[in-house]
C-alpha cells in the first residue's frame, strides 16, 4: 500500500513538473558508434578511437591466427595492467583462447557487424561458436560469498577473479569457487567500485584436486579485451550461472550483440537474470569485455560492467579497496512537455542530454516510444519510467509534416 | 474470469514493484535487476509479481523491442539469414488456434495429419493453420503428461512430416532457429547447455491443516495461494478431493503431492455445517511467498505454466512467447532437433530433445493410436465438406481476378502507366496462387471421391505443399 502510494506520489510530481529524467548519446548510428569509442579524459578524437578500435579487432585476430604472442596482444590491450599482474606468477601460461581456430576473414566481418550474417556463414558461426563456449567454460565460475551467490571469471593463471561489486559485497570475505567441472576452491574478495559494480576475487587455495593442495598448475583463465573497442551490433557471448549455481550444469551460454557501450556500461540483448551477476561478457574472440550487472524490463536490457572500469582502477581492485556508491536517480531523457496542448510536444530539451543527443528537438511530438502509442505528455513519462538507464529504444517524432525515427539511449537522472 | 482479474492484478503489482524500486533511492537503484538469485541477502522488491504473466500490451512492447532493434540479435536481417534453414520446417510448422487465439504451436509428424502440441496449452476445438494457408479442424487423439505433448489429428494426407536430426542433440553454442508457417523465423538462438533433466516441483494449495473429526481442518490459508483464490477460509473442513473422501491431514496431503503443479483439483468442504465446492488450480511450492528469482524471470515476457517435469530438455536461449511452444526447432541444415516445449525463464526455452520423443513417434506410427494413412468416415464427411466449400470461394475468387485483370489490362493499354503494369503483375501474382490452390483442392477432393485412384496416385509420403 505505501509502496502504491509513493509511486502515485512520484508520479503526479513528475508530470506537474512536465519534466522527464532521462542520460545518454544517440542521434546517428555512426555518432552513436563514435560516442560509443570516446575514452572519458583523454581527449582523444572520437574518430581516432573508432580507428583504434579496428585496429585492435584487426589485432586480436592475428594474434589468433597464431601471429603474435599472447602477452602481446594482452598488454596492447589493456595498458599492460592485467598482463603485469598474470605474468608475475605464470609468464607463460597461456589463456584458454589460446587453442581457439582461427576466425577467417568472413566472420571478423559478421561478428564485427561490418554486415549481416548470409547463409553461408551460418556454418562456419555454429562451429566457431561450439568451440568457444567450450574454450571458455573452464575460466566461468559460480561465487558464493556468505548467502549470496554469483558468478565470475578468472583472467590471470594465479586465480586473479573478475566479478560484480555487488556480488562481492565487502572486502576480505572468503569466497567458495566452483569450477565448470565440479571442482572447487576457496578465495577472499578485493576490492569493489560501486560506482561501476566493478568487484575482484582472488583464489587462495585449491580444494577437492586430491590430497595434494599445493598444486601449482596454472587456472584455466580468459583475456581481458577492450571494452572501449566494442561496437553497436558486434556479436557477444554471455556465460554464467543464471539462477545460481547447480550441480551437474555448466555455464550457460548465451548470445547477443552489443547495443550501447559507455565506459562503465555495456549494454546488450543477450538475456541474464539473478546468478548471472559478476558472470563474463566475450567478444567472439574470446576476449572479456564485459561483467553482467544488471537488467531492466526489457530482453534488450542487459547491463554490464565495462572492463574498462576495471583496468582504469585496476591496482585500488586488487589491493581490496572499496568506493563509490551505487548510481541512484530515475530513468531520465532529459526533456520538457508543452503544458497547453495535450499531444506530447517538446518544449524544452536539456543540452547535452539523452534526449538532444538523439535529436529530438523543441516542437517535435512524440508519437511513439518503443513501438508504443504515445497521446500524452505523462503517458510518454511513464513508458521513460518503466525503462533502465542505458535501454536503447526507437522513437517517433512528428515534426512538421514528417514523422522521424530517433535512437534513443535511455539515461540517468543525476 | 477469475484468471483474468488476476492477471491485470499481477500486472500492476509488476508495475508496483519496479515503480518502488525506482522511488526508493535509498535502496540500491540496481534493485529491480540486481543479478543475484532469488533466496539470497537483499530481498528488497517488497511485492514480487505472484504469476509470471505480465501484462499482455507491456509483453508486445517488450517483445517489438526485442525484434526490432536494429543493431539486436533477433533483428530482420540476421533472421534473413535462417530462412532457408527453415523452408522444409516451415511446411511442418502449424500455428493452433482455440478460437481465435493461437494457442501454440504443432509439429506435423506424419504426412497423414498427425500433428505434436504442448498439450497443457491446449483448449477446446483447435483448428490447425499450415503454412499454405489452410486451416483444418483438428481432433485432440491422447495426450502423453509425461512430455506434456498433444497428439492431433487433422483430415488430410498430403502434409509434409518434420524431418529429424536423430543424432545426438547439438553442443552448446550451436544455432538453433524455431520456424514460423512464414518465411522468417519466428526466433534464433544457441543451445545454452547439456541436455539434463527437469523435476517436477511440489505442488501446493497454500493451507495449513489440522485433523478434525469428519474431515481434515484447515488452521491457515496462505495470502497468494490457489487456496485462497479459491475461496477457501480457516475453520472449513475439507472432505473430498476430486470426489473421494479424505479423512486425514495425510491423505490429503499426499493426494496432493501425487499430482503436478497446475493441475485443477475439486475440493469439496463443510464451512457452519454446509457442504460446498470449489475447485483450484495448483501451484509449484516456490510460488508461494515472495521470490526476486521469479520477478526477475517474470521480466521481458510471460512464461509457460508448465516449465518442469521433464525427463530431458534441452536449453536454448531463442526468445519465445509460451503460445510458440509445441513447433519444431531446427538446427542449421534445417533439421529438427526437437519440440520446442516452454518457455521457461528470461534466459531459457526448453526443447524436449528427438531421442525423448522418439519412443512416442514409434507408438504413432505403430498404429496404437488409430491406422497411420487413413481418414475414418467422419474425418473423411468433414474433409469433404471443407473442400467443397474451399473450392466455391476459391472458384469465385479466380473469377473475381480474372474480371480485374482484363479490367486493368483495358486501363494499361489507354495509358501505359508502369504503375498499372505493377498493379496487373500483383493480380496475376494472385490469380496463379489461386488457380495453383484450386487445383490442389481440387485433387484432394479426387482422391476422397474416388478411393481406387488414390492408391495408385498417392505417393506414400505426399506431396509437400508448395512453399510460398
Amino acid at each position: 500500500m505505501a509502496a502504491a502510494e509513493t509511486v502515485a506520489k512520484r508520479r503526479s510530481k513528475l508530470n506537474d513538473k512536465g519534466s522527464l529524467a532521462i542520460v545518454h548519446r544517440g542521434g546517428t548510428h555512426k555518432e552513436q558508434q563514435m560516442a560509443a569509442q570516446r575514452p572519458s579524459g583523454q581527449g582523444t578524437g572520437a574518430i581516432r578511437a573508432w580507428r583504434v578500435g579496428w585496429v585492435l579487432l584487426a589485432l586480436c585476430w592475428a594474434w589468433l591466427a597464431g601471429g603474435l604472442p599472447s602477452s602481446w596482444a594482452l598488454q596492447e590491450t589493456h595498458d599492460g595492467q592485467s598482463s603485469t599482474n598474470a605474468q608475475a606468477t605464470e609468464p607463460d601460461a597461456p589463456p584458454v583462447t589460446a587453442s581457439l581456430s582461427a576466425l577467417p576473414p568472413q566472420l571478423v566481418e559478421v561478428y564485427g557487424n561490418r554486415r549481416p550474417p548470409e547463409p553461408a556463414d551460418l556454418p562456419l558461426m555454429d562451429a566457431h561458436q561450439r568451440e568457444l563456449v567450450e574454450r571458455l567454460r573452464p575460466c566461468v565460475v559460480a561465487l558464493q560469498i556468505g548467502d549470496a551467490q554469483g558468478s565470475g571469471v578468472v583472467v590471470s593463471p594465479d586465480g586473479l577473479i573478475l566479478t560484480a561489486a555487488h556480488v562481492v559485497q565487502s572486502p576480505r570475505r572468503p569466497v567458495r569457487i566452483i569450477f565448470a567441472d565440479g571442482r572447487q576452491a576457496e578465495g577472499v574478495t578485493l576490492g569493489m567500485d560501486r560506482d561501476t559494480d566493478a568487484g575482484m576475487v582472488r583464489i587462495t587455495r585449491r580444494r577437492g584436486r586430491g590430497q595434494n593442495d599445493a598444486s601449482s598448475d596454472p587456472y584455466p583463465y580468459a583475456p581481458v579485451g577492450d571494452s572501449a573497442a566494442l561496437e553497436p551490433g558486434q556479436w557477444v557471448l554471455a556465460l554464467g550461472h543464471p539462477g545460481g549455481y547447480q550441480p551437474g550444469r555448466k555455464p550457460v551460454a548465451r548470445i547477443g550483440r552489443v547495443l550501447s557501450v559507455t565506459d562503465h556500461t555495456i549494454v546488450t540483448d543477450g538475456p541474464l537474470v539473478g546468478g548471472d551477476s559478476g558472470g563474463p561478457l566475450f567478444t567472439m574472440t574470446g576476449e572479456v569485455v564485459g561483467i553482467h550487472s544488471r537488467i531492466g524490463r526489457s530482453l534488450s536490457a542487459n547491463m554490464h560492467v565495462a572492463t574498462k572500469s576495471f583496468q582504469a582502477n585496476w591496482d585500488r581492485l586488487v589491493a581490496g579497496e572499496i568506493w563509490g556508491e551505487v548510481p541512484r536517480g530515475a530513468p531520465y531523457i532529459g526533456v520538457r512537455g508543452d503544458p497547453d496542448v495535450e499531444e506530447a510536444r517538446i518544449a524544452e530539451v536539456e543540452p547535452g542530454q539523452p534526449a538532444d543527443k538523439a535529436g529530438i528537438q523543441v516542437g517535435d511530438v512524440v508519437v511513439k516510444f518503443d513501438g508504443q502509442e504515445v497521446k500524452t505528455f505523462s503517458d510518454l513519462a511513464k513508458l521513460v519510467s518503466e525503462c533502465e538507464p542505458g535501454e536503447v529504444v526507437k522513437v517517433v517524432v512528428r515534426r512538421g509534416e514528417e514523422l522521424v525515427e530517433l535512437e534513443l539511449v535511455i539515461g540517468r537522472r543525476r | 474470469m477469475a484468471v483474468g482479474r488476476r492477471r491485470v492484478g499481477m500486472g500492476v503489482l509488476a508495475l508496483l514493484a519496479i515503480g518502488f524500486a525506482l522511488a526508493q533511492p535509498s535502496v540500491q537503484a540496481h534493485q529491480t535487476g540486481d543479478l543475484t538469485p532469488g533466496w539470497v541477502v537483499q530481498e528488497d522488491s517488497p511485492n514480487p509479481s505472484r504469476d509470471d504473466s505480465e501484462e499482455p500490451r507491456s509483453w508486445r512492447r517488450l517483445w517489438w523491442g526485442f525484434q526490432e532493434n536494429n543493431n539486436g540479435r533477433a533483428h530482420r536481417s540476421v533472421r534473413e539469414a535462417f530462412q532457408s534453414a527453415i523452408r522444409q520446417a516451415a511446411a511442418s510448422t502449424v500455428k493452433i488456434y482455440c478460437g481465435r487465439v493461437q494457442v501454440a504451436q504443432g509439429t506435423v509428424i506424419d504426412s497423414h495429419g498427425w500433428i505434436l502440441t504442448k498439450a497443457s496449452e491446449l483448449k477446446s476445438n483447435p483448428e490447425c493453420r499450415f503454412a499454405d494457408g489452410r486451416t483444418l479442424p483438428a481432433e485432440l487423439v491422447t495426450e502423453n503428461s509425461e512430455l506434456d505433448l498433444a497428439l492431433l489429428r487433422v483430415p488430410a494426407s498430403d502434409l509434409v512430416p518434420i524431418a529429424w536430426r536423430t543424432g545426438d542433440p547439438p553442443a552448446a553454442g550451436s544455432w538453433l532457429v524455431s520456424p514460423d508457417t512464414g518465411q522468417l523465423p519466428l526466433a534464433i538462438g544457441v543451445v545454452s547447455n547439456e541436455p539434463r533433466a527437469i523435476p517436477m516441483p511440489r505442488a501446493v494449495l497454500g493451507i495449513m491443516l489440522a485433523n478434525a473429526e469428519n474431515g481434515v481442518r484447515i488452521t491457515s490459508v496462505m495470502e497468494g495461494s490457489p487456496a485462497e483464490e479459491a475461496g477457501l477460509k480457516a475453520d472449513d473442513v475439507v472432505v473430498e478431493l476430486d470426489g473421494k473422501a479424505v479423512s486425514s491431514q495425510e491423505e490429503l496431503v499426499n493426494a496432493i503431492r501425487a499430482r503436478r503443479p497446475g493441475d485443477q483439483v475439486t475440493l469439496a468442504f463443510l464451512r457452519e455445517g454446509e457442504k460446498r465446492t470449489v475447485t483450484a488450480r495448483l501451484v509449484e511450492i516456490d510460488r508461494l511467498g515472495p521470490s526476486r528469482e521469479r520477478f526477475q524471470n517474470a521480466l521481458g515476457g510471460p512464461l509457460s505454466q508448465r516449465r518442469w517435469g521433464f525427463a530431458e530438455v534441452l536449453e536454448h536461449d531463442s526468445v519465445l512467447r509460451p503460445s510458440d511452444c509445441g513447433g519444431p526447432v531446427v538446427d542449421i541444415d534445417g533439421k529438427a532437433v526437437g519440440i520446442n516445449i516452454a518457455r521457461a525463464g528470461r534466459v531459457v526455452t526448453y526443447a524436449l530433445p528427438y531421442r525423448v520423443l522418439a519412443p512416442f513417434l514409434e507408438e504413432v506410427k505403430s498404429g496404437k493410436f488409430g491406422p497411420a494413412g487413413e481418414l475414418n468416415e467422419k474425418q473423411l464427411a468433414v474433409r469433404v465438406h471443407q473442400l467443397r466449400q474451399t473450392i466455391q470461394e476459391l472458384t469465385r475468387q479466380v473469377d473475381r481476378l480474372a474480371k480485374q485483370i482484363e479490367e486493368k489490362k483495358h486501363a494499361s493499354s489507354q495509358q501505359d502507366s508502369s504503375n498499372a503494369d505493377n498493379e496487373l503483375s500483383q493480380l496475376e501474382k494472385a490469380m496463379a496462387e489461386a488457380k495453383s490452390r484450386l487445383e490442389r483442392t481440387l485433387a484432394e477432393l479426387r482422391r476422397y471421391e474416388n478411393p481406387e485412384e488414390v492408391s495408385q496416385e498417392m505417393p506414400a509420403s505426399g506431396d509437400p505443399p508448395a512453399n510460398r
